[in-house]
């Protein structure tokens, strides 16, 4: 049918089928690609525009439902006069991370600042509610908030610097006008770019069963296939889908398609037609016969039937971890209490705004795969060997991503696309849906942890004992190294006295969705269970909370002494703690939060420590090239999943090289152009690329100053672009066509050696209705020992949004089940995660230890407030309640319940 | 890997169906399984109710409809002037097409707390786009505007070839997903007598951000009216706990067990919804009396 309305002031007049949504018209008959799918309908809030001045879904509209209406979508309003000021508010206040919600915020701002009374300024709340209609799983609703607010209150929005000297402070970081301007092109916005051009799309046949043998495929009927790829067809090359270091800690349990099928959801056939309808049709006419066998779905359930069903030939333990020191036993008979308990935490997904998507296509006889992956590097290994076609033939690249959070650490599409394209020789395109993305991503393995304390009655510890049981899935995906995590990357932390600790860990196989990366990477599951054994302990001594974990926390000097036995795969390699903030953390937040002033109300604390990178395993190289002009290209191969890696590593880069921060471009994660990076994961990015490229610059630097001197005859000085006092262009010109030619390229590697922990403390006051189960949190302090701060600002957005998700894990993330192992909620209408309603303004305060080995003293940042904020809040409703929940998620229901 | 198999069973030929049980979540991809053949826009109540005696369906915000319905044939009624909130006197009328955004803001509801309440709790990124009119139509047990209309004795005037009639709310609601407009009928607007009293909606879901698990409205006057939402099968009058609060809370609570139908599902079990209806009874009385 024909519709006419107005768009961003132009009359658009369009011919589609009636039953489009407003969506699909925008993005793929406009092209406008500002505003964005996410969640289909019509929670989350990215695909809104504003409908007669009023912000709407547009994912669950009709286009026909705009016939003669005004429709503005970010790429009109960016041109308003408000905008600019709306431009600056974001920018200075911090306030997006993946930028993908963010049009949506932006549009909110707007109608905010349109529809305010003049009288009666908006209060803090209000604002909350007002854009509660839009999801932010990075959790900038805060600074959303605070940017919208000195909007409204007209505060003057400083500049933040630009110069050489800016670690440590907040700047603006490289990607954020593209973001908030709806330019950013993320991987889910190439199908309407390459609209046009002779592309297959791919439709994925799905099992209906969680465990079955396909006995016979029918695809004969089907019509308007290409190609049509299932596990008969598929080369024979057992794989892991994980982005690890090789040879991978994860086994090669998975073909392309798999048989049988091991979960319900699981890929049986993919389909690659002309059109994405095309493709969807053809699946109808795909015929399986599948002989149903009987699935499990309990990992206890996994181990005990090993005999019985094998989910894998091998059988369904896919790993086991033993590991001792000292002699637990002995310990605990020295021990005057023992704490004993079993704590269980449940799956989550990611939720990343953007759905995974990914386009492959031949270039010059090189296979070309456009992406949005944490691990480029990786995924062309992997593909290389699934191809059997040689590495420099094969080149993948990201694009700016809608979050990552782990789920980007995984071969999720590029293996299929550029099978297909490997095959028709025609470029492929495939892009997930909310609901297939509950399905074709990773989760957080699902964990049973018995944990057992000794301790002295003056709270000195004397044994830990950890026993985990971890769920994997259908596939091994980071499986062992995740629970690996789970005891090494926790128990360290109490290691001051104790020194006789046993770590035991067993991973299954279920019939589940597959498991694998997740913001804390075990540490999540561990530390959940280990913080709440400190406070039961801590109550079985009679003792504050505080105290006990001061009693015991480690020290700067120490030997970590479960990394002398235990590593993620590879040897173990002792790692001696040089910065530590974790006792300061605790004293401090101590007297911030009036801890001790407040003994009767609900409130919790929990420590978290993690790593930065993997220790004798992260390897990251960068380069720093002079332009003729004098800025500076920065070359990483690790990539910017939203957290703001491009320009923390440009901050670095000043800093070492004195050029400005604003002449520096930083280019990453592009296999053909991009140094070698293990890439984005573990919290690695700051602390070992980072270092990379300080060498790098540092590397620039000399080269620059050393060309300077020979040509001024003296020692010459690099700073905010200015060489002896002069901009450094005209020097960069005679690099380049002066007599004495030469490229100045600076060159830094870097390897983690020791994974220094970042640690963190975190405290939290509630307020629960014990009647109906609500949980409120009126105070949330986190104290973070991160090493040197190199962005304040984007370090802050990572503490709150990790927390946000902790908070969302704490008390109603899970995926739940029937008893054929269906996914009952693969959508956000019944997945909830924390909306702004949901979060709290969260205090966040940095204790800057100085990491030595790391650049300008830097840890990692990216995981660790994730660690500690399912126990705070457990230990709180512990307080509040009386009850204690050794199970998450602790639901509305279940405290109402209990 | 044979010894493993402990059962099996040899299927139908069209195993996929239960694809599209997954896809129905989905309305992104939905439109490509369902087929929308004719989308109309109606100018006069008249010509809507043509149309919908030809078998349309009525389209007004599309939250409820584009999501949940297959609809073939759909009439797009935003043309016909119903998104008032106006002042008739004894009575105030809200359009059926009223954006539940309009409610909240309205002056005129200022006597009507609860439903200012209810709007202001219903989901946000829907709010501009959702009316009251679909919102109760739809006969969902969780309508958040649904329990203040029936604690305000609300009516809601309907339009069809024969003419208008004023029905009580309550009555529209069948069953879920059901109302009891006849063919060719369609709610004009919604009366609610004028207001003098205090008035509460609560609601608990999941999150602060979900639907509602239990909700509940309640309004004092010359006597005190409870409605829940998400209590039975559809929105419901709570006229057994009305009455026992005569005596006690104690016996209005007991009354109230008595009277609703909560069920399970992936939201919330049934014990918790009897729980909340007796715990938000207890807190909204105890609140509005403050």
């Amino acid at each position: 049918m024909k519709i006419e309305f107005e768009i961003n002031g132009k009359r658009a007049n369009v011919d589609c089928d009636p039953q489009k949504s407003l969506l699909r018209v925008i993005r793929e008959d406009l092209g406008l690609t500002g505003t964005k799918y996410c969640c289909g309908s019509g929670e989350c809030g990215a695909c809104t525009v504003l409908f007669d001045g009023k912000p709407v879904t547009s994912c669950i509209m009709k286009a026909a439902q705009v016939n003669g209406h005004r429709i503005e979508t970010i790429e009109g309003i960016r041109k308003k006069e408000e905008f600019k000021a709306i431009e600056k508010a974001f920018i200075a206040k911090g306030a997006l991370q993946c930028g993908y919600c963010t049009p949506a915020f932006v549009l909110y701002a707007y109608y905010i600042l349109n529809n305010n009374s003049k009288t009666r300024k908006k209060t803090r709340d209000e604002i909350r509610k007002e854009v509660s209609g839009v999801y932010c799983r990075c959790g900038s609703y805060q600074k959303v908030i605070d940017a919208i607010e000195a909007l409204l209150r007209g505060e003057e929005t400083y500049l933040l610097p630009e110069g050489s000297d800016v670690v440590g402070k907040g700047v603006e970081r490289k990607d954020y006008r593209e973001k908030i301007e709806g330019r950013a092109i993320y991987a889910y916005d190439l199908k309407p770019l390459i609209k046009g051009r002779d592309v297959l799309y791919l439709k994925f046949l799905r099992s209906p069963y969680a465990f079955a043998r396909i006995k016979r495929i029918d695809t004969s009927r089907v019509k308007g296939a290409e190609l049509i790829l299932t596990c008969e067809n598929v080369p024979e090359i057992y794989f892991t889908t994980a982005g690890q270091s090789y040879p991978e800690a994860s086994p090669y349990d998975t073909k392309v398609l798999n048989n049988p099928v091991r979960y319900v959801g699981e890929p049986v056939a993919i389909v690659a037609a002309n059109s994405e309808e095309l493709a969807e049709e053809a699946l109808k006419d795909i015929f399986i016969e599948y002989e149903v066998m009987k699935p499990i779905l309990d990992p206890e359930e996994s181990l005990k039937l090993n005999d019985e069903i094998k989910i894998h030939p091998e059988g369904n333990v896919v790993g086991e971890i033993h590991e001792v020191v000292g002699d637990p036993d002995e310990g605990f008979k020295e021990a005057d209490v023992i704490v004993d308990r079993i704590y269980e935490t449940q799956m989550q997904k990611h939720i990343h705004m953007e759905p995974y998507a990914s386009f492959s296509y031949w270039d010059k006889n090189t296979l070309v795969v456009e992406t949005g992956s944490q691990v480029v590097y990786h995924c062309r290994r992997t593909i290389s060997r699934i191809l059997n076609l040689p590495e420099n033939r094969i080149r993948v690249l990201s694009h700016t991503m809608g979050g990552g959070f782990g789920d980007r650490q995984e071969m999720t599409l590029e293996h299929y696309v550029s099978l297909v394209t490997y095959l028709t020789g025609k470029p492929c395109f495939a892009s997930l849906t909310r609901e297939e993305q509950f399905f074709l991503s990773r989760r957080r393995h699902r964990a049973k942890i018995r944990i057992k304390l000794g301790a002295k009655r003056d709270g000195k510890l004397t044994a830990m004992s950890m026993k985990a049981l971890s769920d994997t899935g259908a596939y091994g995906s980071h499986g062992v190294t995740v629970t690996t995590n789970m005891g090494s990357m926790t128990l360290p932390l109490y290691t001051k006295h104790c020194k006789n600790i046993g770590f035991d860990a067993t991973i299954v196989y279920t019939n589940t969705p597959i498991a694998g990366a997740f913001r804390g990477y075990g540490t999540v599951q561990g530390g959940f269970a280990l913080e709440s054994a400190m406070d039961e302990l801590a109550e079985a001594l009679s003792m504050d909370p505080i105290d006990l974990r001061l009693e015991n926390v480690i020290e700067k000097g120490a030997i970590d002494p479960i990394s002398e036995v235990l590593s993620e795969g590879g040897e173990a390699i002792p790692r001696k703690i040089e910065s530590c903030g974790i006792e300061e953390a605790l004293r401090k937040g101590r007297e911030l939060f009036n801890w001790d002033g407040k003994k009767k109300e609900a409130i919790g604390v929990a420590c978290g420590m993690k790593g930065s990178g993997v220790a004798g395993f992260e390897f990251a190289n960068a380069t720093a090239r002079l332009n003729e002009d004098g800025t500076v290209t920065v070359s990483i191969g690790a990539a910017d999943i939203g957290q703001g890696a491009e320009s923390a590593m440009a901050q670095i880069a000043a800093q070492a090289s004195g050029i400005s921060f604003k002449d520096i471009k930083v280019t990453s994660a592009d296999t053909e152009r991009s140094p070698f990076d293990m890439g984005t994961y573990a919290s690695s990015v700051t602390y070992v690329t980072g270092m990379a490229v300080k060498r790098a610059a540092e590397d620039l630097r000399k080269k620059i100053l050393d060309r300077a001197e020979r040509a001024y005859g003296r020692k010459a000085e690099l700073k905010d672009s200015m060489l002896e006092g002069k901009p450094i262009k005209e020097f960069a010109m005679d690099c380049f066509y002066g007599n004495d030619k030469e490229e100045l390229c600076g060159k830094g590697s870097a390897i983690d050696l020791t994974s220094p922990p970042p640690f963190t403390a975190h405290f939290v006051e509630l307020d629960v209705n014990k009647a109906t189960g609500e949980v409120r949190i009126k105070r949330y302090l986190a104290m973070s020992d991160i090493g040197g701060v190199i962005n304040p600002l984007a370090a802050e957005g990572q503490i709150q949004g990790g927390i946000l998700q902790g908070i969302g894990y704490a008390l109603f993330e899970d995926m739940l089940f029937d008893e054929e192992g269906r996914l009952l909620n693969p959508n956000l209408t019944n997945y909830k995660i924390p909306s702004a309603l949901d979060a709290p303004d969260i205090e966040s305060h940095f204790i800057e230890s100085n990491e030595p080995s790391g650049p300008f003293g830097a840890k990692s940042c990216g995981e660790i407030a994730f660690v500690p904020v399912a126990p705070a809040i457990a230990n709180a409703v512990y307080k509040a309640t009386g009850i204690r929940f050794r199970k998450l998620p602790i639901t509305r229901e279940r405290i109402a319940m209990s | 890997m044979e010894e493993s198999t402990i059962y099996s069973r040899i299927n139908t030929p069209y195993p996929n169906h239960e694809l599209l049980f997954y896809a129905e979540h989905n309305f992104y991809m939905l439109c490509i399984h369902i087929t929308l053949m004719e989308y109309r826009y109606a100018s006069t109540i008249e010509e809507t109710c043509r149309l919908l005696e030809r078998g349309f369906m009525l389209i007004a915000g599309g939250t409820e409809v584009n999501l949940k319905h297959k609809a073939e044939r759909l009439v797009d009624i935003n043309g016909l002037g119903l998104d008032y909130v106006e002042d008739r006197g004894d009575r105030i009328a809200i359009g059926s097409t009223a954006r539940i955004a309009q409610i909240e803001a309205s002056e005129l509801l200022e006597e009507h707390k609860a439903l200012k309440m209810a709007a202001m709790r219903f989901t946000t990124s829907v709010r501009h786009l959702a009316t009251i009119g679909g919102n109760i139509a739809e006969s969902v047990p969780s309508a958040d505007t649904a329990p203040p209309l029936l604690v305000f004795d609300a009516e809601a005037v309907t339009s069809s070839l024969n003419g208008e009639r004023t029905v009580p709310v309550e009555s529209l609601f069948k069953g879920l997903r059901r109302n009891s407009l006849n063919k060719g009928e369609m709610i004009k607007e919604f009366l609610l007598p004028r207001f003098e009293g205090r008035s509460i909606f609560r609601k608990v879901g999941r999150t602060d951000e979900d639907l509602a698990v239990t909700s509940m409205a309640i309004s004092i006057s010359k006597e005190t009216k409870i409605a829940l939402g998400s209590a039975a099968e559809v929105p419901m009058r709570a006229r057994k706990a009305e009455e026992a609060l005569a005596y006690s809370i104690e016996k209005a609570c007991g009354a109230l067990l008595s009277e609703t139908k909560p069920v399970s599902n992936i939201e919330a079990s049934k014990d918790y919804r009897k729980k909340l209806e007796v715990e938000l009874l207890k807190e909204c009385l105890r609140e509005v009396n403050a």
